[in-house]
């Protein structure tokens, strides 16, 4: 079984938004949380991927203009596209981590009260 | 050329040896069956980023991607891009949940979380198909890689890696390969980026190789020349033996050709007829056979030993003496210029045809600058549809990427979900800093060596530039080409090893695990687990070798793709929607997969089928409507979303097939460490007495 904490007072808990780890309430809480975040992050990507194709078909001189020999497009799919996805996950994952910490320190076991 | 490439022999022999090695060293270690799936899931965060990389970046990476780029240009760096951007989305929305469950394999996962045995033996189903379909590539690029460099049968290299690697996972499971695969990762990065830097040293920069090649007005139309006189084998076998001239070209049969002439684009039927005469302005000899071609009847022109030909620049294709205009990529009017196409068949007695091009010819079958370096190039545009096909690759790859069983059941080797996020974060770091590299080769092989695209397909195409290039700088200093080009050859093979090293444990997971474990043998001792590891190891093997060997006349990139649609279309609707969606009942997500899985994967057999002409009503069907075989050969953009539609309406028909504990199993998954909710779905077994 899921061990109950043993101390009969958590430091971590957070009293004003604590609620009973098995409810509906902190399942929707633990899944909307992580998804807002995930979905707002895969955003920029969604638009860089579905814009880009558009920006080549409907601006190819500017997309073709040569930047230190190559095209602008060349540049940005072929090298400066990587280090987007360094920054993205970079600050995904430190969000995520901070908001599980968090949501963490809502959870009430059966048996501990909120203050 | 027949002499043994000793230098290369050398490096790829020490790779071999330091990989059984490390296999052998790592064995000691293995004690117990959660070793031999999971690594015990105690691999720490940067030897896993490195042994998921060195896993993913496959022959198909570091040799065919340079490849591609050198021969369609600027659409191919989608694929490096993509594969990197689904990783990415592998860590926004997959990996952290997947790793929390706790189970051995997909097809585990797949069952735990609908409480459906049945959908473990679906699920298996598809990690076979996947799993074996990206083996064959791999054992392909294995076997053609030897044989340029000892010029052994094709099987050799089949056998060779297929050998190394099944010792290796049947003695030290996944925990074995783990070191391996790391190892080999930064054999890889050592390979493909130092041998570039010497090459900038020497020839000049990325960017000025770039800056050659123009795209306006006059300098975009520049087509690759030779840059000294070559001899080009062309073997009778399609689409090798096909060359397309694009601009006027003089050439030398040097033993003489049975040549079929023909435009090389599709000419409208009503059209002004284009006479054969005219595309080659050398003249055609009188002497004519008329030989049965894969069903037709068709004339060849016989050359003689020696015989020389030019042929014409393209010409403009008229109607009613009009020009015939058609759209360009952009959807503007251009006229519809017409190059020549020969293709050669060997004389009686020859094996091969031979030609011999000067110095300064322009190279066949190459695509012009502008057409090159700008998007929507010969790849993309094909059947004249190019945003379409872009749109449907994206989504083939970036979804496909997040739904390879192989790459997925790597999650499970950490330790937990906050780890399986740090690792697959630096995954994209390790991942990205590779992908910069083989665009440079392609861009370098172009400018460089530009005589690769004289042939399409086999040994010494475009997709041996990684092997070819660094060559060149035998004439800098003597044997550093030599040196280099051992180097990436080395690299190569660790590509081969390393991908198949992490499909052969996923197989075996299936074999073993799913099927012996789960179905035959329930009540299996930890001993008798371990053996049959072992030995599905060795089955495993010893199939994917027997495969390997009769797939040396398939396309590698028509077999990748395979796998990454039916991944596509089963996998990643089915993870994405178990992860995320509470109502989702096991029979729809089942009929989901493989709805999409199937969909996919009839779409793609159709096309190969109108392809080699076992149908010919659907080829000709195809022909005139390239938006439906622009779909059925790129069938992610529907078929992942038909996989959605499917679970989401069966879902809310079937809600009695919802597991009744689907809160906690969604706790599970989502749930942060810190709560101590961790619930492994396999549990960890003590090692057995030894």
């Amino acid at each position: 079984m899921n061990p109950v904490p043993t101390e009969a007072v958590r430091t971590d808990l957070n009293p004003e938004r604590s609620m009973d780890v098995h409810s509906e309430q902190y399942l929707n809480v633990v899944m909307v949380t992580q998804l807002r975040l995930s979905l707002k992050l895969s955003a920029i990507f969604v638009a860089i991927l579905l814009g880009l194709p558009l920006a080549n078909f409907y601006f190819p001189e500017i997309m073709n203009t040569r930047i230190l020999g190559f095209t602008a497009t060349w540049l940005f799919l072929g090298v400066l596209f990587y280090p987007l996805t360094w920054l993205i996950a970079k600050i995904y994952i430190s969000k995520s981590l901070a908001m599980e910490h968090e949501i963490a320190s809502w959870a009430m076991w059966p048996g501990e009260e909120a203050k | 050329m027949n002499e043994i490439a000793w230098i290369p022999l050398i490096f790829v022999t020490f790779l071999v040896i330091a990989t059984i090695g490390l296999g052998v060293w790592v064995q000691r270690s293995v004690r117990s069956t959660s070793d031999m799936y999971v690594a015990g899931r105690s691999v720490s965060v940067s030897m896993n980023s490195a042994a998921i990389s060195g896993e993913y970046l496959s022959a198909a990476s570091f040799m065919g991607v340079a490849g591609m780029v050198m021969k369609f240009g600027y659409d191919v760096l989608w694929y490096p891009t993509l594969y990197a951007a689904g990783y990415l989305f592998l860590l926004l929305f997959i990996a952290s949940p997947l790793r929390r469950f706790g189970a051995y394999t997909i097809p585990d996962f797949a069952e735990g979380r609908f409480s459906s045995p049945v959908f473990r033996k679906i699920a298996v189903i598809f990690v076979l198909a996947i799993g074996l379909f990206y083996t064959m590539p791999q054992m392909k690029g294995a076997g053609v890689a030897l044989v340029n460099i000892l010029h052994t049968p094709y099987w050799v290299g089949v056998v060779l890696v297929g050998a190394v690697i099944t010792f290796n996972v049947a003695l030290g499971g996944m925990k074995g390969i783990t070191f391996v695969q790391a190892f080999q990762y930064w054999v890889k990065m050592f390979a493909i980026s130092v041998p570039v830097f010497i090459l900038f040293a020497f020839v000049g920069g990325y960017h000025t190789h770039m800056g050659t090649f123009g795209n306006e007005g006059e300098a975009g139309k520049a087509l690759p020349r030779f840059h000294d006189d070559y001899q080009i084998t062309y073997k009778p076998v399609a689409p090798a033996n096909s060359i397309t001239f694009p601009g006027s070209v003089t050439g030398t049969f040097a033993n003489g050709a049975e040549v079929a002439v023909a435009p090389a684009k599709k000419v409208p039927a009503d059209a002004d007829p284009l006479p054969v005469e005219a595309l080659v302005t050398s003249g055609l000899p009188a002497q004519t056979v008329v030989r049965e071609i894969s069903g037709k009847e068709v004339t060849l022109y016989i050359f003689k030993a020696g015989a020389s030909f030019t042929t014409t620049d393209p010409i403009a294709a008229s109607r009613g003496g009009q020009p015939l205009l058609v759209a360009d990529a952009h959807g503007n009017p251009v006229p519809l210029m017409v190059p020549a196409k020969l293709t050669v068949y060997p004389p009686g007695g020859q094996d091969a045809v031979v030609i011999k091009y000067a110095r300064g010819e322009i190279v066949p079958n190459a695509p012009a600058d502008k057409t090159w370096l700008e998007p929507f190039g010969p790849l993309t545009n094909k059947y004249g549809h190019p945003v379409l096909y872009t749109y449907s690759l994206i989504i083939a790859i970036v979804c496909g990427t997040a739904g390879l069983p192989h790459v997925l059941v790597r999650f499970y080797t950490n330790p937990d979900g906050r780890t399986a996020k740090r690792t697959a974060f630096w995954v994209l770091v390790l991942l990205g800093c590779f992908y910069i590299f083989p665009p440079v080769f392609g861009a370098l092989g172009r400018s460089m060596a530009p005589q690769l695209y004289a042939v399409v397909g086999g040994s010494y195409s475009t997709d041996s530039v990684v092997l070819i290039l660094p060559k060149i700088l035998n004439q800098n200093v003597a044997y550093l080409g030599d040196i280099l080009s051992g180097i990436t050859s080395a690299g190569a093979f660790a590509g081969f090893m390393t991908t198949f090293s992490g499909l052969l444990v996923s197989l075996t997971g299936a074999l073993a695990h799913d099927i012996y474990g789960n179905m035959v043998n329930k009540r299996a001792t930890p001993i008798q687990k371990l053996t049959a590891f072992r030995i599905a190891a060795v089955i495993a093997g010893t199939l994917a070798m027997l495969l390997g060997t009769f797939v040396e006349n398939f396309d590698i990139n028509m077999m990748v793709g395979w796998a990454f649609a039916i991944a596509a279309a089963s996998y990643f609707p089915m993870l994405i929607v178990s992860v995320w969606w509470r109502k989702a009942s096991a029979t729809g997500a089942a009929v989901g997969m493989l709805g999409g899985g199937m969909a996919a994967l009839t779409a793609i057999v159709s096309t190969m089928l109108a392809d080699k002409q076992v149908l010919p009503a659907l080829a000709s069907w195809y022909a005139q409507n390239p938006v439906w075989r622009t779909l059925a050969e790129q069938p992610a953009i529907w078929a992942v979303p038909l996989a959605l539609f499917l679970i989401y309406f069966v879902s809310l028909a079937t809600p009695t097939a919802v597991p009744a504990d689907i809160r906690h199993k969604m706790l599970v998954l989502h749930a942060p460490e810190e709560l101590n909710l961790k619930d492994e779905y396999i549990k960890d077994e003590p090692a057995p007495a030894r």
